[in-house]
């Protein structure tokens, strides 16, 4: 009882029990760190205020390959457009948040968990096929993605500092593109470019009269009645057909204006348009393919659908000024706004003319149940090699009184390097949980280190040793092979497969010479006393 | 336990020989490695893993028979062998190539040998009648699922990458309210494609960040020590014990993987903390002889690399026998090798170059000592 007062007096022991409070709070979720999915909300319970890596999930990992573009080489900048001309045909698609991380000078390694197999289907088609970027002006063609080429260096494109501030990008069209774009553009100065990222081709549109009607009324500009209605912007300007669908049933004579289609889009859900329609449109013939409105914004929705991503009004000739070369402006509010802005007309620009060419290097597949089962089995073998080690520490110094704080000081650690994974949001993935190990190994080390230093002064009292002295030592030997450990993860971080792996050693050697072995230590130190 | 050890082995061996073994022992690997190899996982090489999952085990002739019939895809460094599959406890076969394969190709040769391959979990439920609109919209965000009817068949038709059959059983039954039947085909192929470029950008990527950790730790050791032998003896048990590992490694064929990585990466911290230990205590404490001291080092290093030594042993028995996890078995084995290589290295080598280093040095100044007095 002594003991525990004393020890709960010291400052070493009180940062060890609330970092392990705070910890366990987190990774309980008790402190809300995971907020979960929408659908499904994540509550308090172990291990949900942690995040898992997909091999513990279950998902689908791709590592994309970008070759040189024709001229030149591979360039940090060619790289992030590329990531965003990704992001933006997949987000497009319905499938948000998909992480895309570039990595290496020429990788992009594309997560994906908790997909259905048609979902990654759509991912790899999109990843196999080009994107087809096309201007139409009132819907007639007026350039073709592959005829554009944006001007890459740092010269070509640019924001001023004022605030609003102006953005610009410069772009190059071919002799072709160049000839059409004046054909088509001479007498519709101050009308919209209509700029498309897959513009769905030989498709319709199928929707409610209900439908319809509210995107009959809905204008292009809010306020302005003079403006383009969405019908209009489909039909006419993006030059995709409407199927309307009365009281859920296929008016066969109406499908039968739209010869040469291969595709429908059901803009509805289940409760607008059934399932029945949907299959007695695919004994058409056509494949088809849902994309509900989910309570989105109607305008944000149709124009996903349609694949129209910006609509920049025509300001030049496009027979002298802009018809080989030009420069897209436009103002936001504030200069990253306005980079914003810029980056995003820089991505779409270029998406119909890859700058580089992207190649599948590897698909990996990790069955979630898979996963589960490590991850029980880790946990397992975890405790397993605990009472291994309490084992060997007994046999070694016949003492319970220094196995305990042991096991303590190693669980402890555990829980606070789960607890600052939890807080910065690190996913726990299987070269993770290998780093947590090895840095609860590397304390158990210490923790014998300390014990044996602390246990000989009892020994050698008559020798003029001091305590400090002997501290001293087993933290100097404790913080060396801390900083070695350190220092061979440093250069880990930088590859993909170890980062995991290294950031958590890392971080748990720093935990373990900060936290947990100065606790050790004392609570050693304070036994020994009686 | 432990107690004066070095002092027994010395009484044994002469330091000096036994300073040299490990020395000897290591150098021998360097050949070694070199004319052997050590075995690239598809990760570092590029190439393409096929696992397979069976309804029984796979005998060695059928083994043979199937590599027999892969031989006009000419595939280079084919290797097939059996397993066990951790969740179903089925048979399991795994083929391993450095040649890119073509799925189509090798699909139906497959198939020939152990029957249907699916490459995902499909459901097939037979119903009177068309179920309620929500049940697809329901089915299919639950279980990442792709969800059809077929009027014709009256078949409802469930695919995914992974399908839980009781929990999909039980919500089918709870949503249409009926009792049904249920075919689940299970995903039994899963193939794994590695570009060959990827891999060797993989495994630049892995030797230039362990030539700049190697580099980095000698700093550290040289500036923590201060004192150019003693380093220098920490530094080459360190390399002794990482090129012992990759010699065993060499041996049992264990791949050359991120996880095999990591494992030498742990190896490193680990052995350099018994080394470090022990230069401490001997250098940096006044009292008793070189012996003495080394002695009391030995007895916490032994404990300390002792403890991961058994705790690797029960990973690697629980991990081969129980549970079948192959990344933890080789991980637990590459520390195994390096460790119990780290014993000697540390307490025959290390030890006996500080003994030398010390005795020499306290030499030396006893001549100068005795020079300065004339």
């Amino acid at each position: 009882m002594d003991i525990i007062r004393r020890l709960l007096k010291s400052w070493k022991i009180i940062i060890l029990i609330s970092m392990v409070s705070l910890s366990l709070a987190l990774i309980t979720n008790v402190i809300p760190v995971n907020r979960g999915r929408a659908n499904e909300p994540l509550g308090v319970g172990f291990g949900n205020g942690l995040d898992y890596g997909l091999d513990f999930v279950g998902g689908i990992q791709i590592q994309l390959r970008l070759e040189d573009p024709p001229n030149g080489t591979l360039t940090p900048d060619i790289v992030e457009i590329e990531k965003g001309i990704l992001e933006r045909r997949l987000n497009a698609m319905g499938l948000r948040d998909i992480p895309i991380r570039p990595w290496g000078k020429r990788y992009i390694l594309i997560q994906v968990a908790k997909a259905s197999p048609e979902e990654i289907t759509s991912i790899e088609n999109i990843l196999r096929q080009q994107a087809r970027f096309e201007a139409r002006m009132d819907g007639e063609l007026a350039i073709l993605g592959s005829e554009i080429s944006v001007d890459l260096s740092p010269q070509g494109s640019g924001v001023t500092r004022t605030r609003p501030s102006e953005w610009h990008v410069g772009i190059r069209l071919s002799l072709s593109g160049g000839e059409r774009f004046c054909a088509v553009g001479r007498n519709r100065r101050g009308k919209p470019i209509d700029m498309f990222l897959d513009r769905p081709e030989s498709t319709i549109i199928a929707m409610t009269n209900e439908t319809y009607a509210i995107l009959n009324e809905l204008t292009e500009v809010e306020d302005d009645p003079t403006s383009d209605s969405y019908i209009k912007i489909i039909e006419n300007r993006s030059l995709i057909p409407i199927l309307v669908i009365e009281n859920d049933t296929l008016n066969p004579e109406k499908l039968a204006e739209f010869e040469g289609y291969r595709r429908v889009i059901l803009a509805a859900d289940e409760d607008q348009i059934s399932d029945r329609v949907r299959n007695e449109l695919e004994e058409y013939n056509l494949t088809t393919e849902r994309r509900p409105r989910n309570g989105r914004d109607y305008g944000e929705w149709i124009l996903d659908i349609i694949g129209l991503r910006s609509s920049p009004r025509l300001r030049c000739d496009p027979c002298t000024q802009c018809k080989y070369s030009a420069q897209i402006t436009g103002s936001a509010p504030t200069p990253e706004q306005a980079r914003e802005e810029m980056e995003e007309t820089k991505i779409l620009l270029s998406s119909g003319n890859l700058p580089a060419k992207a190649i599948v290097e590897s698909k990996s597949e990790f069955p979630s149940s898979l996963g589960e089962k490590f991850l029980e089995y880790s946990f397992i073998i975890g405790v397993i090699a605990i009472i291994t080690v309490a084992l060997v520490i007994f046999l070694r110094y016949r003492a319970l009184f220094i196995v305990i704080p042991t096991i303590i000081t190693g669980l402890s650690e555990i829980l606070i390097i789960l607890g600052v994974a939890a807080l910065i949001n690190w996913e726990l993935d299987l070269p993770a949980v290998a780093g947590i190990i090895a840095a609860v190994g590397t304390g158990v080390d210490d923790q014998i280190v300390i014990t044996d230093e602390t246990i000989k002064r009892g020994r050698e009292k008559k020798k003029i040793v001091s305590l400090t002295e002997r501290i001293r030592r087993a933290f100097f030997i404790i913080f060396t092979a801390a900083a070695t450990t350190i220092v061979v993860m440093l250069p880990m971080l930088s590859i993909q497969a170890l980062k995991g792996f290294a950031f958590m050693t890392i971080m748990g050697v720093l935990i373990g010479v900060f936290v947990t072995r100065p606790a050790y230590a004392k609570i050693i130190e304070e036994i020994l006393r009686d | 336990m432990f107690d004066d050890m070095y002092t027994r082995l010395i009484g044994i061996v002469n330091y000096k020989i036994l300073l040299a073994l490990p020395i000897a022992f290591s150098l021998l690997m360097i050949p070694l490695v070199y004319t052997q190899g050590i075995p690239m996982g598809i990760d570092f090489q590029g190439g393409t893993w096929i696992e397979i999952i069976t309804e029984r085990g796979t005998s060695s002739e059928e083994i043979d028979e199937l590599k027999l019939d892969l031989s006009p895809l000419n595939l280079e460094d084919l290797r097939v062998y059996p397993g066990r599959d951790v969740i179903t406890g089925k048979g399991k076969l795994t083929i391993i190539t450095t040649s890119r394969i073509n799925e189509t190709e090798i699909k139906p040769i497959l198939e020939a040998h152990v029957g249907r391959l699916n490459e995902i979990d499909t459901a097939i439920v037979p119903l009177k009648e068309r179920p309620p609109i929500d049940l697809e919209e329901t089915l299919s965000s639950r279980f990442n699922a792709d969800v059809k009817f077929d009027e014709n068949t009256k078949l409802l038709i469930i695919s995914a990458f992974e399908i839980d059959g009781k929990k999909l059983e039980s919500a089918l039954r709870f949503y249409l309210n009926q009792n049904i039947t249920m075919d689940l085909q299970k995903k039994n192929i899963n193939i794994k494609p590695v570009g060959k470029t990827l891999g060797k950008t993989f495994r630049e990527q892995g030797i230039k960040a362990a030539i700049f950790a190697y580099l980095l730790i000698i700093s550290v050791i040289f500036f923590a020590f201060r004192d150019p032998i003693p380093s220098l003896g920490v530094i080459l048990a360190g390399t002794c014990d990482a090129l012992i590992a990759l010699g065993g490694m060499s041996i049992f064929g264990i791949l050359l993987e991120p996880a095999s990585l990591a494992a030498l990466l742990m190896l490193i911290g680990y052995s350099v903390d018994s080394d470090i230990l022990l230069t401490t205590r001997v250098l940096r404490r006044r009292t008793g002889t070189v012996d003495d001291r080394i002695n009391d080092a030995m007895k916490t290093g032994l404990t300390m690399t002792g403890t991961t030594i058994v705790v690797m042993i029960v990973i690697i028995l629980v991990s081969t026998t129980v549970f079948q996890i192959e990344i933890l078995a080789s991980i637990a084995s590459v520390l195994l090798i390096g460790l119990l290589g780290d014993l000697t290295t540390t307490w025959f080598m290390n030890a006996g170059i500080l003994k030398w280093y010390i005795e020499e040095k306290r030499g030396k100044l006893r001549i100068l000592q005795s020079l300065g007095r004339r």
